[in-house]
């Protein structure tokens, strides 16, 4: 029986993914939770940028929205969203966290509408807000999202956010500053990063009791195999207990 | 009559005088701090046809769409309770056609007030939108959303968005004087040139504080008060989202309104309740607390921690000591004009 839920394994697997003293622009929400433990564990010195402003808070406690008081707490600067997206455009963050309803093979998001008409959307989401700015900016963009296929589509309804775009050297060839682009993608089942040439998503790790067809199964697109498949490690005993006791106490990602 | 030198009005006055019907009406706030009890006035007064800025929209977007008080909005985010299945004002009026919106991201919003701001006629923005439908999908501002131009330094093509100068800004800040020396601190978002690159500004503030306060803190101003047309002192102005130093943001409350807003007649219901019935925001919080009881307030407020004084203190009065040397060479004025002449410098 597994002692750990979606929404733990999905935070804890990309919590992983940033070591010490690196950057990272982060919105509110799984994103944030990921952040916060790997700041807790195993990244104390990790800066974290708020889009509001906050720079390098020690995160006691989770935000709920970008500019509330939490992502200033005792930080570095509390700032303009100037100051955050500058330090985007001069390519001094290293990381930045995204969600997204739509995702394609080439790491592109929709956080916009469902719909043929963007006039007139059948389902009208939040929009970019940072999204758009932070995958065009910081170097390495990762995703967080349930594996789910209705999210991992053929083609998006509305390109919010670009990723490879169409794959290959099209990113760079848009004007893209070179050298930034999509590098993980996190759901409950896997880790998937884009082969390096055709830029395609790949699937480079499972999590514990999901096999590649699990993951194809769930995704709109045909996925591509890492020659070699890691098996992600299960969520560590103190892994847990942090997350649980100090990242998201009262549950309002992970349940209760 | 009105005293020349002072701005303080109430919030019904102050928008009956500075909002017009047809105006593009900026919300200064970014998601905390909202200049919750101006909107509500915006909404009790019916202004019609507004072309709506807000750099990400929560509750302040939704009631004064949901108010029928918007043609136009240009926005990054909007807000959306109840995720896939809900809904959200700016969704059915979309849908129904009496809401056209304009998107784009958070950079570009503040560089098109940041250029306003300065009285420059356009901004560069980072190119990445160029290959998103942000840029190709567009709406009532057309052509006229994105430009792209050849840099004049590197002959690259590089894309540009239009400054921004709204009519008014409504903005709710922690203090203020009575001439609109606005002072905010905590996450400043897009909040100041917001309001910078506006024609009027509304200011409300928690409190009115003495004139000197500011004089001993002038690094926390961020509208000086000669931009500043209206001044309205409102205690949880902002309520239900956060005031940092004042109040935190109110669950109970935001959930309430959460639920009301997934429906069109949800939202108008809530509204009768909370906008139009109640004149003003004491009597909003009073009715709060009526219904929730005190203790529901009680808890949001904010636990003081101080941030250190800036020392403004200069290590002298004078440059000059009392030997009547000059502190920093450590002359008199005599030994000085002997040095001068030594070296030629001193003329006539």
């Amino acid at each position: 029986m597994k002692t750990y839920n979606h929404m733990e394994m999905m935070i804890i697997a990309a919590a992983r993914e940033l070591e010490n003293g690196s950057t990272a622009a982060v919105g509110t929400g799984a994103p944030c939770a990921a952040a916060m433990l790997a700041q807790k564990t195993h990244a104390p010195d990790l800066i974290i940028l708020f889009e509001a402003g906050g720079i390098s808070p020690r995160l006691v406690d989770m935000p709920i929205s970008v500019g509330d008081s939490r992502t200033f707490h005792q930080a570095s600067k509390a700032g303009t969203m100037g100051d955050v997206m500058d330090a985007c455009a001069r390519g001094t963050v290293d990381y930045t966290f995204l969600g997204g309803a739509q995702i394609d093979r080439y790491g592109n998001l929709n956080s916009t509408m469902i719909g043929r008409d963007h006039k007139k959307p059948k389902v009208r989401f939040p929009g970019s807000g940072g999204a758009n700015d932070f995958a065009s900016l910081c170097w390495r963009t990762m995703v967080m999202t349930v594996q789910d296929k209705r999210r991992f589509v053929e083609k998006l309804d509305f390109i919010t956010t670009p990723g490879w775009l169409d794959g290959g050297n099209s990113r760079e060839q848009s004007g893209l500053p070179r050298g930034t682009g999509p590098y993980r993608i996190i759901t409950h089942m896997a880790v998937m990063d884009f082969e390096p040439v055709s830029k395609r998503m790949r699937v480079i790790s499972l999590h514990p009791g999901y096999s590649f067809d699990d993951v194809q199964e769930e995704c709109g697109f045909e996925l591509l195999r890492s020659e070699i498949i890691l098996d992600t490690p299960k969520p560590g005993v103190s892994e847990l207990e942090i997350l649980r006791k100090e990242v998201d106490p009262r549950g309002y990602l992970i349940g209760r | 009559m009105i005293n020349p030198k002072s701005k303080i009005m109430t919030a019904k006055e102050a928008i009956s005088r500075f909002v017009n019907d047809g105006d593009q009406l900026i919300i200064g706030n970014y998601t905390v701090s909202t200049c919750a009890e101006l909107v509500f006035e915006v909404a009790r007064q019916q202004k019609k046809a507004l072309t709506l800025y807000s750099q990400s929209g929560i509750f302040d977007v939704e009631i004064l769409v949901g108010a029928g008080c918007v043609d136009k909005l240009i926005s990054t985010y909007v807000y959306r309770a109840g995720g896939k299945e809900g809904g959200s004002a700016v969704e059915r009026s979309l849908k129904d056609g009496s809401l056209s919106m304009e998107d784009y991201t958070n950079f570009q919003y503040n560089a098109r007030l940041m250029a306003g701001m300065h009285g420059f006629s356009f901004m560069q923005v980072p190119e990445g939108s160029m290959v998103t439908d942000l840029f190709k999908r567009r709406s009532f501002m057309g052509e006229g959303k994105y430009k792209i131009i050849r840099c004049p330094y590197t002959d690259k093509e590089i894309l540009t968005v239009p400054s921004a100068n709204p009519d008014v800004c409504i903005v709710h800040v922690q203090r203020a004087d009575k001439y609109g020396n606005a002072q905010y601190w905590g996450a400043m978002g897009s909040v100041a040139a917001a309001a910078l690159s506006s024609k009027r500004i509304i200011v409300s503030c928690e409190e009115i504080v003495d004139h000197e306060i500011i004089k001993s803190s002038p690094h926390l101003t961020i509208i000086p008060a000669f931009r500043v047309d209206a001044v309205v002192e409102i205690p949880w102005g902002a309520h239900p989202s956060e005031v940092v130093g004042y109040y935190n943001l109110d669950k109970v409350a935001y959930a309430l309104f959460l639920m009301s807003d997934m429906t069109g007649d949800g939202l108008k219901a809530w509204m009768d309740q909370w906008v139009f019935g109640c004149p003003n925001r004491h009597a909003y919080i009073e009715k709060y607390m009526a219904e929730n009881g005190a203790r529901t307030i009680d808890a949001i407020r904010a636990k003081a921690y101080y941030s250190a004084p800036a020392n403004y203190g200069s290590a002298f009065d004078s440059c000059w000591d009392n030997q009547g040397r000059e502190r920093t060479m450590g002359v008199t004025m005599e030994e000085l004009n002997t040095i001068l002449e030594e070296r030629g410098l001193l003329r006539g």
